[in-house]
């Protein structure tokens, strides 16, 4: 077992509830910057104080549900504000999960209301939401597809975007109820077993985790990275071959990062959060790896039209 | 030293993290080296300015409104699979490559156009095409259409190359280990951050001290041609 792994298996609970609540605050705080530096100078100045109301509950070291419901009633302001635009990576894990022909039927919007919709509920319109400051967190993306599969008229949502995009979507679940009942340790559970480490070779999304762990991007898996035999220079580039990575891994990787690495270091800085630095450590953290899966699921999503010869089915 | 694509392999490949150069992804080794050139490619996103409501672009402000004017005037396009981004001839836009790049810290790379592509009038940096050991993100395009004619660009598409030079030794300052860094670690297209020099920092103190001193002579008396008491 090595120390990703360790990591993985010994997160505790607690450090998993309160990193929801950092990881949210850190990502609200980013959004109210972009918003900031486009809006009017009302709107601006709302932002700059909401960014400041952000790093005190967060300073406050206050209890999980008491940080999320402060984090939360931050979010909510939003609806006074100007809306920056979803990224591109929300609707091209639509298309990767329903396919190119239902994908522009649903409508995703961001909304000021901080709270996912329920799994079991089916929106009566065509329009997925999602909280405006998840809009950057990919982790969180299966619950807009597992709306949109609900809307597509799909049999047993769930099931489909498991097949889709894996235990990832569990977690999300899991994280979307943390402060609002007591289920979510369940999901956890359950998205956990899904991604835990086989015992033969070690799983793509481990691989990708790894990867992801030195700020590498985890758009795809190099074949023949050992093997650099053969005569002729085109016989040993013919052995080396990049594939796309599937999104399911691609997010798999991205949890498994995030409870290894992230979650850990977020919790240790809030400790410290109001000294120099600790704060913008943590945003640098959580926007880096934010980043790192949005542009590996766009270019992954890139690799498999051309690997496909053009299909984006 | 130039690397020639024997040695740029052997360092795609190399098991040792201080020597390896990481180029990821590689869709199609076998179109994309060159004799002593790798091919990259064009990324999604792209970044325009909208001149509309731009006078000039004035450094000395204060930094942060700065970038909140070059937020409002830059306009962010992203483009899905198989759709095309088209730049007019004449216009500049910023892009990014599609893969992510990562320098050991004895190897520096020079970004240069492809012919293909120069013959049809597509210039895809304006001056800065070199890139220091250390560097670790996506490479920015300067896009310019010099040519007749709009050309229609996907995402994936090989518009650039890149030659790498052996240090004869490693550096002591890599890209990532430098105090002022602006770009490092960036996944997609990115803005000028010209306004970070710390030059400018001298440069607005002096606007700042001679504003003040501008702004004391109005209100002394006298001043606008009224006649002292």
């Amino acid at each position: 077992m090595d120390e990703l792994e360790s990591r993985w298996n010994a997160i505790p609970w607690e450090t998993v509830c309160r990193a929801r609540g950092l990881g949210l605050a850190c990502r609200l705080d980013r959004y109210l910057e972009e918003v900031a530096a486009v809006a009017p100078r009302a709107e601006a100045a709302l932002a700059g104080r909401l960014r400041s109301e952000l790093r005190d509950a967060v300073a406050g070291l206050a209890a999980p549900d008491e940080l999320l419901a402060a984090v939360g009633a931050v979010h909510r302001e939003l609806a006074y504000l100007p809306r920056a635009p979803l990224p591109a990576g929300v609707y091209g894990l639509l298309r990767d999960v329903l396919g190119q022909a239902r994908d522009r039927d649903v409508v995703v919007a961001g909304v000021p209301e901080p709270v996912w919709p329920k799994a079991h509920q089916r929106p009566r319109r065509p329009v997925a939401v999602m909280p405006l400051a998840e809009g950057r967190n990919p982790l969180m993306w299966p619950l807009v597809a597992l709306q949109a599969a609900a809307l597509a008229g799909v049999h047993q949502p769930e099931s489909y975007v498991e097949g889709a995009v894996g235990g990832g979507l569990w977690l999300a679940l899991a994280e979307a109820a943390l402060g609002s009942g007591t289920e979510a340790r369940e999901l956890w559970e359950r998205g956990r077993g899904l991604l835990a480490p086989g015992d033969g070779e070690p799983d793509r999304p481990w691989q990708l985790a790894r990867a992801l762990a030195e700020g590498v991007l985890i758009s795809g898996h190099r074949r023949g990275a050992r093997n650099s035999g053969g005569e002729g220079i085109y016989s040993r580039l013919g052995q080396v071959q990049d594939d796309p990575a599937h999104p399911g891994e691609i997010l798999g990787a991205g949890w498994i990062h995030w409870y290894a690495r992230v979650a850990p270091e977020l919790v240790e800085l809030a400790e410290i959060s109001g000294a120099d630095g600790a704060w913008r450590r943590m945003r640098s953290l959580v926007d880096r790896v934010d980043d790192l899966l949005c542009r590996s699921l766009d270019v992954a999503a890139i690799h498999r039209f051309f690997a496909a010869g053009g299909s984006v089915e | 030293m130039i690397l020639n694509e024997s040695q740029i392999l052997e360092r795609l490949l190399s098991p040792d993290p201080a020597r390896r150069l990481v180029v990821t992804p590689l869709l199609a080794p076998e179109q994309q080296f060159g004799p002593s050139s790798l091919d990259v490619r064009l990324g999604p996103d792209f970044k325009l300015v909208r001149t509309s409501r731009l006078t000039h672009l004035d450094p000395l402000k204060d930094p942060a409104e700065i970038e909140a004017d070059v937020a409002r005037y830059t306009e962010n396009v992203v483009i899905q699979p198989g759709e095309p981004f088209v730049l007019h001839p004449g216009e500049f836009a910023l892009a990014s490559t599609l893969e992510f790049i990562r320098l050991p810290f004895d190897i520096a790379a020079r970004l240069e156009g492809r012919s293909t592509w120069g013959r049809l009038g597509l210039e895809v940096h304006a001056t800065a095409g070199f890139v220091d050991p250390g560097f670790s993100g996506a490479l920015t395009f300067e896009l310019k259409n010099s040519g007749k004619v709009p050309l229609p660009l996907y995402a994936g598409l090989r518009v650039a190359q890149l030659c790498f030079f052996q240090l004869s030794e490693a550096s002591q300052l890599p890209y990532a280990a430098k105090r002022y860094t602006k770009y490092s670690g960036r996944m997609g297209t990115e803005g000028s951050q010209y306004f970070r020099d710390p030059e400018y920092a001298a440069l607005r103190a002096v606007a700042r001290m001679r504003l003040a001193g501008e702004d004391a002579a109005r209100r002394s008396p006298g001043a606008d041609g009224e006649a002292a008491p």
